[in-house]
């Protein structure tokens, strides 16, 4: 096992009308993988998650920066000297083999006996539920038993420093998936694997990471624990990317009023301390444009939080989820959406209070996108 | 007004039985939800109903008429399939304006008429800034809406919805989930939709048909659903993480009915006793959801009428606004626990958890059949 470390990485493609049409699908990345924790590269489709994995797996050329496994600079080598394992969101097996040869495969090629090889494949393929199958070739497999095979491959081998999966549980039932996210993460802890891992569901990285890594278009957005990325989102992209039901979003002003400062968003005005006023007129926002970001469950209706911030709306709909609610209030044509604890009360078109401790607003820079904090 | 009506439906490919003597009803301007895996026999049923694939046995009716014999344009309904079936050589404007301008409704539209049926209806898909483009050159999402848009444009006696917001984003999806349930309100048209999604259903439905294999589950509301899944393949998939559920025996204890499982104990409500001893049942299964568990670490806790399991925190997974715990205890039996994701649980704390004598569910161990439903 080994600790891996990204530093200044980027990734250049060349666009097809040469050099001047350079698309940089990475941006300077840096952060570091512990031994034996459980990192995820998280972001929508073309975020460059994918490249920053493939790079650190030697699949793809390192345009700039350094990679090092263990003490090792591992820019110049080859794949399998870099000491992975593997497990990618297209399956690539062999079809010609059945599900079992493809597992003992890799193992085979490190000369292990055929007695280690049979225990080692039977404790996997109880895990992932494909004892049944390994007697199959690949053709007669649905999307998710390859994938599970997939993953079967890369979690057999014992000896690797780091384990890499891109999108390993993607294409499976939301069932499966529930199962599969939990039984990855205790074999992880259990077997004491470096893991990195690729996906584009943040319910996923919050569920399995110890450490989440979200990017956008190229760049790092934020690298925290889950509850970093969820209570302190670093900024707009974060905020809105983490949490489902998603953060609200109220376009304000910064305004001033004798001594105190609000932030005016449509009627409602939500005084700001002195000091937080102070860091924001040093902020680059020449039209006075921010957002207060609140989340769905930091927010209660019909009643009052002291001290907190409050405001009444309309009622637009209630959907009720069992163990939740969502509320939905409309105040000019913006929908501002409440989940609440079990059933909810409310009506439609009912005039309620909705309020939040202050605590739980986030405001944020709208031209930089940057979070505002103390 | 419009219902329609499954008598005993049954549908076979070859050997296949894909829909096993379905019956239920759809009540006028009802927005009836079929819920269940994939390959339970969702889009067959809409297929069916749309008359684009016949009925093996059984009859249709809509508005009490019988259409098994009806070709699919003499139906009168609208059906969004999940593979977008678009015209690749018309822009999404004429993709969407296509319903109004066949043969027979073409005169019933003025050209004027047609471009504010089409604006109104992709305003709301928001997809009005793509009016020009070509299905080729649309995202898969983005085609989704444009089908949905073809469908929702028509007034016909019947809307079929087939997985119309499987493939949006997060944002886009919770939005339109609230947004269709008001359109189809509005228009009162009777409405049946798709999904594997257990909160889309329980946030866009009128009333839920489960589906399994087939073969139907459960018919009703949320709260029917939620408050007595009808059997454990319900449990399962009405919640995430999943019903718990525990085997258990039953024994007499002093003239009362006790189920025993490893460590827990629970006289069965009277209601139940009196089924159990009908039916000359021995065994049952205990389910409980994960988010009607309480959870303390006070040792005299005991909050009303119900049974006390103590164990220890394995481990815990944030999911958001959430946190799922995963409780062992000394007899070897495991379940989830859902909290706020504020609660403070070490993993390997000692905790107390109390299942309520009117949260738990008692299923009979060979049917899978809940005791309270029969």
């Amino acid at each position: 096992m080994a600790e891996v470390r990204v530093e200044h990485v980027w990734k250049f493609y060349q666009g097809e009308k040469g050099a001047a049409q350079r698309v940089e699908a990475v941006k300077d990345a840096t952060f570091t993988c512990n031994d034996k924790e459980f990192l995820c590269l998280l972001g929508p489709s073309g975020c460059g998650k994918t490249s920053t994995l493939r790079m650190i797996a030697g699949l793809e050329t390192i345009s700039r920066g350094d990679i090092y496994i263990g003490d090792k600079r591992v820019n110049d080598l080859l794949p399998k000297d870099r000491m992975l394992a593997m497990s990618f969101e297209s399956y690539a097996l062999y079809p010609p083999m059945t599900i079992y040869e493809n597992i003992a495969f890799p193992l085979r090629a490190r000369n292990w006996s055929e007695e280690r090889i049979r225990e080692r494949i039977k404790e996997v393929s109880e895990l992932l539920e494909i004892q049944d199958i390994l007697s199959f070739r690949p053709a007669k497999l649905s999307g998710g038993e390859q994938q599970r095979v997939s993953l079967a491959r890369a979690l057999v081998r014992e000896d690797a420093q780091v384990t890499l999966m891109d999108e390993p549980i993607s294409h499976l039932d939301a069932q499966l998936k529930a199962r599969l996210r939990i039984d990855l993460k205790r074999v992880q802890r259990e077997w004491g694997l470096t893991v990195i891992y690729v996906t584009h569901d943040q319910l996923e990285a919050l569920s399995m990471a110890d450490k989440v890594v979200v990017m956008n278009l190229g760049e790092i957005q934020q690298v925290g624990t889950p509850e970093d990325l969820y209570q302190k989102p670093a900024n707009l992209f974060v905020a809105g990317f983490i949490g489902e039901p998603p953060m609200n979003f109220l376009p304000c002003s910064l305004m001033k009023d004798r001594d105190h400062f609000y932030l005016q968003f449509s009627q409602f005005r939500f005084e700001v301390d002195s000091d937080i006023a102070q860091i924001m007129s040093k902020e680059n926002n020449p039209k006075n444009s921010w957002i207060l970001g609140i989340r769905p469950a930091d927010m209660i209706v019909g009643s009052d939080v002291s001290g907190g911030y409050s405001f009444k709306a309309h009622v637009f709909s209630v959907e009720h989820l069992g163990e939740s609610s969502v509320v939905t209030v409309d105040i000019d044509g913006q929908q501002i959406l409440v989940e609440v604890p079990g059933l909810s009360s409310e009506k439609e078109g009912d005039l309620t209070l909705i309020s939040f401790g202050k605590e739980k607003a986030h405001i944020f820079n709208a031209l930089t996108g940057k979070v505002i904090r103390k | 007004m419009v219902n329609v009506e499954l008598k005993n439906v049954v549908k076979k490919y070859g050997d296949l039985i894909a829909i096993n003597n379905l019956s239920f009803k759809v009540n006028s301007g009802e927005l009836m939800v079929l819920l269940g895996p994939p390959g339970a026999g969702k889009s067959s049923t809409l297929k069916m109903v749309a008359g684009v694939e016949e009925v093996t046995s059984g009859e249709i009716l809509i508005d009490n008429e019988l259409v098994n014999n009806f070709d699919p344009a003499d139906r009168d309904v609208a059906m969004a399939f999940e593979t977008y079936a678009l015209y690749p050589h018309l822009s999404v404007f004429e993709n969407i304006a296509f319903p109004l301008r066949a043969p027979k409704r073409s005169r019933l539209f003025s050209e004027e008429a047609v471009k504010e049926k089409v604006l109104e209806v992709a305003r709301f898909l928001e997809i009005d800034m793509l009016l020009e483009r070509k299905p080729k050159e649309l995202s898969g999402g983005q085609r989704q809406r444009v089908a949905l848009g073809r469908c929702l444009i028509r007034d016909p006696k019947v809307f079929l919805l087939d997985e119309p917001i499987a493939h949006l984003d997060a944002k886009l999806r919770h939005r339109l989930r609230r947004e269709l349930k008001k359109w189809q309100q509005r228009k009162g048209v009777t409405t049946l939709y798709t999904t594997t999604d257990y909160l889309e259903a329980f946030s866009v439905a009128d009333r839920i048909v489960i589906l399994n294999r087939g073969i139907l589950q459960q018919v009703g509301s949320w709260e029917e659903i939620y408050n007595r899944p009808a059997n454990t393949f319900v449990g399962t998939i009405v919640s995430d993480p999943p019903m718990n559920y525990f085997d258990g025996k039953l024994v007499m204890d002093g003239g009362k009915m006790l189920m025993q499982a490893k460590g827990i104990s629970f006289y069965l409500p009277s209601l139940i006793e009196e089924k159990v001893r009908q039916m000359n049942i021995s065994e049952v299964v205990l389910g409980i959801f994960p988010s009607k568990i309480l959870m303390s670490r006070d040792e005299n806790f005991m909050p009303g009428s119900g049974t006390i399991v103590d164990g220890v925190a394995k481990f815990t997974e944030l999911r958001g606004s959430r946190k799922i715990v995963f409780v062992q205890t000394p007899q070897d039996l495991s379940f989830t626990i859902q909290l706020p994701a504020e609660a403070k649980v070490q993993i390997g704390e000692k905790v107390r958890c109390f299942f309520g004598e009117d949260e738990v569910q008692i299923f009979d161990k060979q049917s899978k059949i809940n005791l309270f439903w029969v």
